[in-house]
């Protein structure tokens, strides 16, 4: 379980606004929409990318989706269930700031198991949450730093904790916002491994549902089952990938086959640029010609 | 490290010189028995020795309680030649040392109780305060509407210092004792209380939106967030306005108290019994010193997260 549905989402910032702009956005219609009449079904077990340039509202959606801000249209429903607000049937890793800076590792990751375990129903003991946290922290490679503050821990570091929170959470659906958006190459790609990793892992129990906000190309075909570009609030294209993992990253992206999907991204980044730079000529070209 | 034992070898010298010169030379004036500026000195160079030999694991300018001691020796030297044993500081303004550490040995028990009795109305006009600037300020700061109302107003009242209002608080308040607390709760509130105010305000977003989606309770919200996030600052702020409530205290206990250490030296003042008014002092710094440590062994005890 953990089918994804969103139907006709629209998402605007400006809440005060009159209510004939209201009215024509519950309609969907107006400027400032973020999100502009998104659908989309994301499968039980399937690992979504959601890719575009910045600004574009990849984040935007993926908050929508985590319940941290109500569609001002539209509506989200987790199998079958209209979502309403956050929920623990979610997990979500942001880019930064994912762990409490005053709690260890083991900590950051007990309490998010703890939640879970309480708002599910689950009754665990402690020592049942001190266990199920230590085995996540050593599927990530961090039981030795069990002990930590966030502060003394690397950016790659504090994002295999948060990870390992958002899996032993054991939720239906797992929410990444550019988790290793702040990362170095190098330490971007073994946590990208990791991942890729862990999914393989997670084939032999039960796969979980992923939505993972990327603007890394390569890191998207690494991942994913389904990469879904987005540009200016709307979806532009969507594109199954599907191979096995695990997916070596030196022989899986010179792969003719990915290397077209790879093409086919790229030309989408850049006509979306294309795109806006001509809106903006146009409207310069507007503002600076004179009517007779 | 030979800087280190120079600096030993200048401060024991001087010590050998400052205890030499009590011991052998002769009286001008009349003083009572060296006993109790001895112990005294030896207590002085005892958290020395202390000081020092912590300092080489911890500290890193070891010379700084070298360079303290070497200028405390030479202070002490300076006034004991200058009154016992040449005579040629006033005799009533400047108290032979002989005389002051007297103090300690004949009214001990005395100071001690002014001591309890002076602690007793700091601390609780500095907890209560604390912790009501503590309170107030977290759920001022975390209500957006309470916080536009009440941090102007809190921003105008914060500065005038709580003093000003000694005549209405003796009038308003059951006793005595209550108004000098209340002075010193206010002194220590308003501080606590903007600074909860703006610390909470600051919670960064990243972490209400990490606190929202695991779904935390309000309970859970209180303890397991605001309150790890504030607590540093709260003791930042205790460490600070431990000065404040101390200069209250003082003020307090100078206008209409009957006990307390700032009761002992305006009384000693009355009396120009000057060698009562330096031990009430010495005992001042000793307090405050002692307190200070207390709250940075605080601080550093339950700071452990940046």
């Amino acid at each position: 379980m953990g089918a994804l549905v969103l139907d006709d989402v629209c998402f605007s910032y400006s809440d005060d606004l009159d209510l004939f702009t209201r009215r024509r956005r519950a309609a969907g219609e107006g400027e400032d929409l973020v999100l502009k009449h998104l659908s989309l079904t994301v499968e039980d077990g399937q690992f979504l990318c959601l890719v575009g340039h910045s600004g574009c509202g990849k984040t935007t959606l993926l908050r929508t989706l985590a319940g941290l801000q109500a569609p001002t249209a539209g509506s989200i429903a987790i199998d079958g269930k209209p979502l309403d607000g956050p929920g623990l049937d979610r997990s979500v890793v942001f880019q930064n700031y994912s762990l409490f800076p005053w709690m260890t590792a083991l900590a950051n990751v007990e309490f998010g198991v703890r939640q879970a375990s309480v708002e599910l129903g689950r009754g665990l003991t402690k020592a049942q949450v001190a266990e199920v946290s230590r085995s996540y922290l050593a599927r990530v490679g961090m039981e030795k730093a069990a002990d930590l503050h966030p502060y003394q821990l690397s950016g790659g570091m504090q994002q295999r904790v948060a990870i390992a929170r958002a899996l032993a959470m054991d939720t239906e659906i797992l929410l990444f916002d550019e988790p290793f958006g702040a990362l170095d190459v190098r330490t971007r790609r073994d946590l990208q491994e990791l991942m890729s990793a862990l999914w393989v892992e997670a084939d032999r129990d039960r796969r979980k549902t992923a939505v993972f906000v990327t603007h890394d190309i390569d890191e998207a075909l690494l991942l994913a089952d389904r990469i879904v570009f987005m540009s200016d609030g709307r979806f532009l294209a969507d594109i199954p990938v599907g191979a096995a993992r695990p997916r070596d990253p030196e022989e899986f992206l010179r792969r003719p086959a990915v290397r077209l999907i790879q093409d086919e991204l790229m030309g989408l980044f850049y006509d979306a640029v294309e795109t806006r730079r001509d809106l903006a000529d146009r409207e310069q070209v507007f503002e600076g010609s004179v009517t007779p | 490290m030979r800087r280190i034992v120079v600096e030993f070898v200048i401060a024991h010298v001087l010590l050998a010189a400052l205890v030499g010169v009590i011991l052998l030379m002769p009286d001008a004036r009349k003083v009572y028995p060296a006993t109790a500026l001895l112990v005294a000195i030896g207590v002085i160079e005892l958290c020395y020795l202390l000081a020092l030999f912590r300092g080489r694991k911890l500290d890193p300018f070891p010379s700084g309680s070298s360079d303290i001691i070497c200028a405390v020796w030479v202070l002490m030297l300076v006034w004991e030649l200058s009154s016992t044993k040449l005579g040629i500081a006033h005799s009533v303004l400047i108290p032979s040392p002989e005389n002051v550490f007297y103090v300690f040995q004949r009214s001990g028990p005395e100071l001690w109780a002014n001591v309890v009795s002076s602690l007793e109305l700091l601390l609780s006009g500095y907890i209560l305060g604390t912790a009501l600037g503590v309170i107030l300020g977290v759920v001022v700061g975390w209500v957006p509407r309470l916080r536009a109302m009440f941090y102007p107003i809190a921003n105008v009242l914060a500065p005038i210092p709580s003093v000003i209002f000694t005549p209405f608080l003796v009038i308003l308040m059951p006793s005595y004792r209550w108004a000098a607390i209340m002075v010193i709760l206010l002194g220590v509130f308003w501080p606590q209380f903007l600074s909860m105010i703006l610390r909470v305000g600051s919670l960064p977003q990243a972490i209400t939106d990490n606190a929202r989606v695991l779904k935390v309770s309000n309970w859970t919200m209180i303890t397991k967030i605001i309150l790890p996030f504030i607590v540093p600052d709260v003791l930042k702020n205790m460490r600070v306005s431990l000065t404040t409530g101390f200069l209250m205290l003082m003020y307090a206990e100078s206008f209409g108290a009957k006990s307390g250490i700032g009761y002992w030296i305006s009384n000693a003042n009355v009396f120009a019994n000057y060698a009562n008014i330096v031990a009430g002092v010495i005992t001042c710094g000793m307090t405050v010193t002692a307190l200070n440590y207390l709250t940075a062994w605080l601080q550093k005890r339950f700071t452990t997260w940046r």
